[in-house]
């Protein structure tokens, strides 16, 4: 037996041990609530030596706005203490020495000191335990707001093909409520009958092997709804796993609506290409025709000339000279517009030097440009995707034009610049000439349209329309800005690019 | 009686001319070869300013497609004219346009009197001439 002063000394050794090294925070008050002992942890909790704690009243602890009510509570308990949590699932908040309030959470005991009561408390701090719910719950906030607000219906099975998640969205799109579809089977629900079986299959298939056809990706394939029609949805399955269990999320999009409008646009453009290509075979098939009993007529008359060289009165050779100039209007006519229907017909597109084609283009017309005395400025011009042979004309007619179209008794001055924009370039030929009246800037594109009789300026009137055909066969579009009696400034664009080059370093080159 | 035609083609207005004379209905026959020249030679302005005699038409044979001024456009500028210049005056377009949308506008313009299609045929002249100049026939 041991002597019972050596054990209580033991268990007084044991319980300090205890005392000392618990995690937890300890201080022990009396009646009046003034702080008797203080553990090592509660020191470091808040800040104070024992010392500094002995005999201070227990409020010192706690922050100031809760103090009074912690006085009430606190005499309160020692009328009926007993063991039990603090604070009734209320939070509750203690403050260190250095004024911090942070939450806690705390048991109360009790113990009889001879005739003084005495109060326990075991004080955890739950700061940390608080942060992480809350980064908790805003997490949870953040993913039910993205769930609601989603655009895509969201819809989630788990490995047995069950449905566990059906946002808002799955809602509208599928004319099921949460509650409804919750459980059930995916595959009983909007998987059309004809994918049935592939899906259980395909689930099974990766749960055992890995294998996968359709995860990750965007896919088309159709859905049902609740009432049971079949529509065309677009959908990315992503596999995922928390916590140790897989499930599989789906984002699904209705495209009833785009793959009509989609089907709509098809069907326009087959039309349009189709009416586009017979409007050519018109054009080109009524000009070559056209040409063959105009060479009769040219031929006849010819023949009449020659039998009435010497012996025809004036009003037969102004007859003849009718039809010839007739004819031959009508020949060119005809020739201009079989050019049209051909152009850009077989056009491979290559990489055109605008520099290059300019000056060949300028060779070209050495006669035009040195009779008007026409002086001509090039900027540098980048190199684009283009039709040779169509570019070429563009330059050709444009340039000519501004040449043509001159101030009598004024030399044409010719500027031909190229300027960058987002997805496209902007040429600009402009010229010192007549100008055009901003009532005809349309007109002079449309085929055969002239703003000048014959006798004030020749020509058939197709130069612009093949100009206009020309831009737009590159995705561009040309229009004109001009002063009458001041010049005419001539814009069209190209589509860029990537492979376009523009060597702005280069010098620009001038002729004259 | 006056006829002016507005024309911008040489060879047809050459043509047009001579059935007019041939037909013997007009003692004048007047060609002009765009819709400029035209209100140039109704007001009596630009190359018809010279105090020459210039006799107001009683008839116009109009041309729809001439470069520059269209008859169309013409025609907007010919209703701003003021009452004296163009009283009494039949205006008929003569054109090869087979556009039925030139015709539908033809029909509703309260300027023109008639549309008719090239050549101009001797039957059209005496067709147009007993309908609007009764007294003349």
């Amino acid at each position: 037996m041991k002597d019972p002063n050596e054990i209580l000394l033991e268990n007084e050794k044991a319980f300090k041990s205890l005392f000392e090294h618990a995690t937890i925070s300890i201080l022990v008050t009396d009646e009046n609530g003034d702080i008797i002992l203080v553990n090592p942890n509660a020191e470091k909790l808040f800040g104070y030596t024992k010392e500094e704690l002995a005999g201070r009243s227990i409020e010192l602890l706690i922050p100031e706005p809760l103090r009074d009510i912690h006085r009430q509570y606190r005499q309160q308990y020692f009328k009926a203490p007993k063991a039990r949590p603090m604070g009734l699932g209320k939070d509750l908040f203690a403050r260190d020495k250095n004024g911090r309030t942070f939450p806690v959470e705390i048991s109360l005991g009790y113990y009889k000191l001879a005739d003084k009561k005495m109060a326990v408390a075991f004080i955890t701090d739950v700061s940390e335990r608080k942060k992480a719910e809350a980064v908790l719950r805003s997490s949870e906030e953040t993913t039910r707001l993205i769930m609601n607000s989603a655009l895509d219906a969201i819809v989630c099975i788990d490995t047995e093909g069950c449905i566990t998640v059906w946002n808002p969205q799955a809602e509208k799109t599928f004319g099921w409520k949460e509650s409804e579809v919750k459980g059930r089977r995916l595959s009983e629900t909007i998987i059309p009958l004809q994918y049935r079986a592939l899906h259980e299959a395909g689930l099974k298939r990766y749960l055992s092997t890995g294998q996968h056809n359709v995860l990750n990706k965007l896919i088309e394939i159709t859905a049902l709804n609740r009432q049971g029609r079949e529509f065309p949805v677009e959908l990315t399955i992503i596999p995922m796993r928390q916590q140790d269990k897989d499930f599989f999320c789906a984002f699904i999009r209705d495209i009833t609506e785009r793959q009509e409008a989609e089907l709509r646009q098809k069907e326009f453009a087959e039309d349009l290409k189709r009416k586009n290509i017979e409007l050519e075979q018109f054009a080109y098939v009524a000009s070559h025709d056209l040409q063959e009993p105009l060479r009769t007529v040219s031929g006849f008359v010819e023949l009449l000339k020659r039998h009435y060289k010497d012996h025809a009165d004036e009003n037969v050779s102004k007859y003849i000279n009718y039809i010839t100039d007739a004819s031959d209007r009508m020949r060119r006519l005809v020739q201009d517009l079989l050019d049209y229907s051909r152009l850009g017909r077989e056009r491979i597109l290559e990489p055109i030097d605008c520099n290059l084609v300019v000056q060949e283009v300028l060779s070209d017309l050495t006669i035009a440009i040195q009779e008007s005395h026409a002086v001509i400025h090039v900027d540098t011009l980048p190199v684009v995707s283009g039709y040779a042979t169509e570019m070429k004309q563009l330059f050709q007619n444009l340039i000519s034009n501004s040449i043509k179209f001159r101030k009598p008794g004024e030399p044409a001055v010719i500027k031909i610049a190229a300027t960058p924009k987002d997805d496209h370039w902007q040429f600009m030929v402009s010229d010192n000439g007549i100008g055009i009246e901003e009532k005809y800037y349309d007109r002079i594109f449309v085929i055969f349209q002239r703003l000048h009789t014959k006798n004030e300026y020749e020509g058939t009137g197709i130069g612009l329309a093949h100009c206009k055909k020309i831009t737009e066969l590159h995705n561009g579009r040309i229009w004109v800005e001009s002063v009458p009696g001041e010049g005419s400034t001539f814009h069209f664009t190209i589509r860029k690019r990537s492979t376009d080059r523009w060597d702005k370093a280069g010098l620009g080159s001038k002729s004259d | 009686m006056c006829i002016l035609f507005i024309d911008d083609d040489e060879p047809t207005n050459f043509l047009n001319k001579l059935l007019v004379e041939e037909l013997n209905c007009a003692h004048r026959v007047e060609v002009v070869t765009s819709g400029n020249e035209a209100l140039e030679y109704l007001t009596g302005t630009g190359s018809f300013s010279n105090g020459r005699e210039h006799p107001r038409p009683d008839l116009i044979f109009l041309d729809i497609n001439m470069p520059g001024m269209d008859g169309w456009e013409f025609l907007q500028h010919y209703e701003k004219l003021p009452p004296n210049q163009k009283a009494n005056i039949v205006m008929v377009m003569l054109t090869t346009s087979l556009n039925p949308d030139d015709e539908k506008a033809a029909r509703e313009n309260a300027e023109i009197a008639g549309f008719e299609n090239k050549p101009l045929e001797p039957q059209v002249i005496e067709k147009i001439l007993s309908r609007f100049f009764p007294e003349y026939c």
